[in-house]
């Protein structure tokens, strides 16, 4: 795999940015073969180094061919803050825009998938909800659920990113909004992929996936619960199985629209 | 203009390997002209970046600009060592292009300069691999031929005999003239060549060896073009100068 660390100049987010890139390697064997882009997203706190360092990213991206590209959302939600730089405009529109015109993606969804953990897991959603036509794949990994109000109580930081709890349910930077739109256009409602910790069973949880499902639906979604050996390995296992399915799912040409609507494994 | 630095793995060398690059990816063009910068003797592929502004340089131009590292190996495919030479006109493009379908492929795409040991190496590269660059920028370049060698067991020459081998290499692919010789019989498109030297370079000798090489070639097959800096020696402010000098003969 080549690893690129990439820095450039955000015009969305009006400051120089520093990116990962992780690509395979081109040679002989792997000529031909389909290429496929991933966008991962880090948790709360953390930046474009996380998954590199909480997971094995660049052996499942060379296994199943993938180029990652990480990018930091600075606590962001990687959506247009209110009080704040734009990093939903950034990660949803100039950053695939800079994977085209640099790696000569093509514009296909099929061939772009976004994938988070916790704030990761809400930015990869919300991204991919506002622009199906860009992402075809959405690896959601236990994603920040904020309708709860504990949360605000104790993140002030939110507020800077979305405004009150009132003003967030009814803008377009709430899953609901998104989802609301989305059902307008259904035919180009992206496959995702939603992982649960099988300890973490909360109504919340499950609320926010059958909210999912049900706008979603005829389109396959998969919930999985995840049971990593140690905690830590989470993130990891999520991802694994995430590219795994992705790669399986698209190389066996499956009919994604008639594939049922939810499956639990 | 984005800055990226790579670290990949070559099959040539059998190791991973460090570049950094400038690409200007908000340049409405389908197609990058690429320019190849080749460090100099204690230098990296950081050595152009921290000298010199050739980011800036490469932005106002609308330039791809790819630097590697290539250890102390002068750009060479080692006589007792590794094939650097082929790592850099033959695998990274290919590599490269691959990554990033805008670079240009074409010969008068890609034109290679160098600064000292970098200068040398390019002149090796641009000889050695017409097919794959188009012109040469040659600044304060000496032929490696004309360096005083003696084999006594120095560091120095352990260092030389690893790259060159011992004894004279005068009549071998190492010495610029005999290259410059040799590819004259081939039937093949020929590089330009831009030559720049600062008046008070410490071997200001051994380019005028090199200038009087190729301007006593008859009918200027290379359209070779010599510059010499009144005002500079072997410093930063002279690559930079020439590079830029290099660009504007070239017509970039």
């Amino acid at each position: 795999m080549i690893w690129m660390h990439v820095q450039m100049d955000s015009t969305a987010l009006n400051m120089p940015v520093t990116l990962e890139i992780l690509a395979p390697q081109p040679h002989g064997d792997n000529e031909g073969q389909k290429r496929r882009i991933l966008f991962l997203l880090h948790d709360y706190g953390e930046d474009h180094t996380w998954w590199m360092r909480s997971s094995m990213v660049e052996q499942y991206a060379s296994r199943n061919s993938f180029t990652v590209v990480l990018m930091s959302g600075d606590n962001s939600f990687f959506v247009n803050m209110k009080q704040g730089r734009r990093y939903g405009d950034f990660v949803g529109q100039e950053l695939p825009l800079y994977c085209r015109e640099v790696l000569g993606f093509p514009q296909s969804p099929d061939c772009w998938c976004i994938a988070g953990c916790g704030m990761g897991g809400y930015g990869a959603l919300i991204t991919a909800l506002r622009h199906p036509d860009i992402f075809g794949w959405i690896g959601c990994f236990s994603p920040t659920d904020l309708t709860e109000e504990f949360l605000w109580m104790r993140n002030r930081q939110l507020e800077l990113v979305f405004g009150s709890l009132e003003e967030y349910t009814v803008s377009q930077n709430s899953l609901l909004w998104a989802l609301k739109r989305l059902q307008t256009i259904q035919d180009e409602a992206p496959e995702l992929f939603y992982c649960i910790k099988e300890r973490d069973c909360r109504e919340q949880q499950r609320g926010l996936f059958e909210s999912l499902n049900d706008v979603l639906y005829p389109h396959s979604v998969r919930i999985r619960h995840v049971v990593p050996k140690e905690e830590w390995r989470y993130p990891d296992t999520c991802l694994e199985q995430f590219m795994n399915y992705v790669s399986e799912s698209s190389d066996s040409n499956n009919v994604k629209r008639e594939a049922p609507a939810k499956k639990e494994v | 203009m984005s800055q990226m630095e790579l670290n990949l793995m070559s099959r040539v060398l059998g190791m991973r390997m460090d570049i950094n690059l400038i690409l200007p990816e908000r340049e409405k063009t389908d197609c990058w002209r690429v320019l190849w910068l080749m460090h100099g003797g204690h230098g990296d592929h950081h050595n152009w970046l921290r000298k010199t502004r050739i980011r800036q340089i490469a932005e106002e131009r609308g330039l791809a600009v790819v630097m590697p590292g290539v250890h102390a190996s002068c750009f060479v495919n080692m006589k007792n060592g590794l094939r650097y030479g082929d790592y850099v006109a033959l695998e990274l493009p290919a590599v490269l292009r691959s990554l990033f379908p805008k670079m240009g492929r074409e010969r008068i795409q890609n034109y290679i300069a160098g600064f000292s040991n970098g200068g040398y190496g390019s002149l090796y590269l641009g000889l050695s691999y017409p097919q794959v660059f188009g012109a040469i920028g040659a600044m304060a370049a000496g032929d490696q031929a004309d360096n005083l060698y003696e084999a006594d067991g120095s560091e120095q020459a352990e260092n030389r005999e690893l790259m060159f081998g011992k004894g004279d290499i005068s009549q071998t692919p190492y010495s610029i003239k005999y290259l410059g010789g040799e590819l004259l019989k081939q039937n093949v498109p020929l590089p330009y060549i831009f030559h720049a030297c600062g008046r008070f370079d410490p071997w200001l000798d051994k380019n005028l060896l090199v200038r009087n090489f190729f301007e006593k070639l008859e009918g200027n097959p290379y359209h070779y073009y010599f510059r010499m800096y009144s005002e500079h020696a072997h410093t930063a402010s002279c690559r930079m100068e020439a590079v830029q000098d290099f660009l504007e003969h070239i017509g970039w």
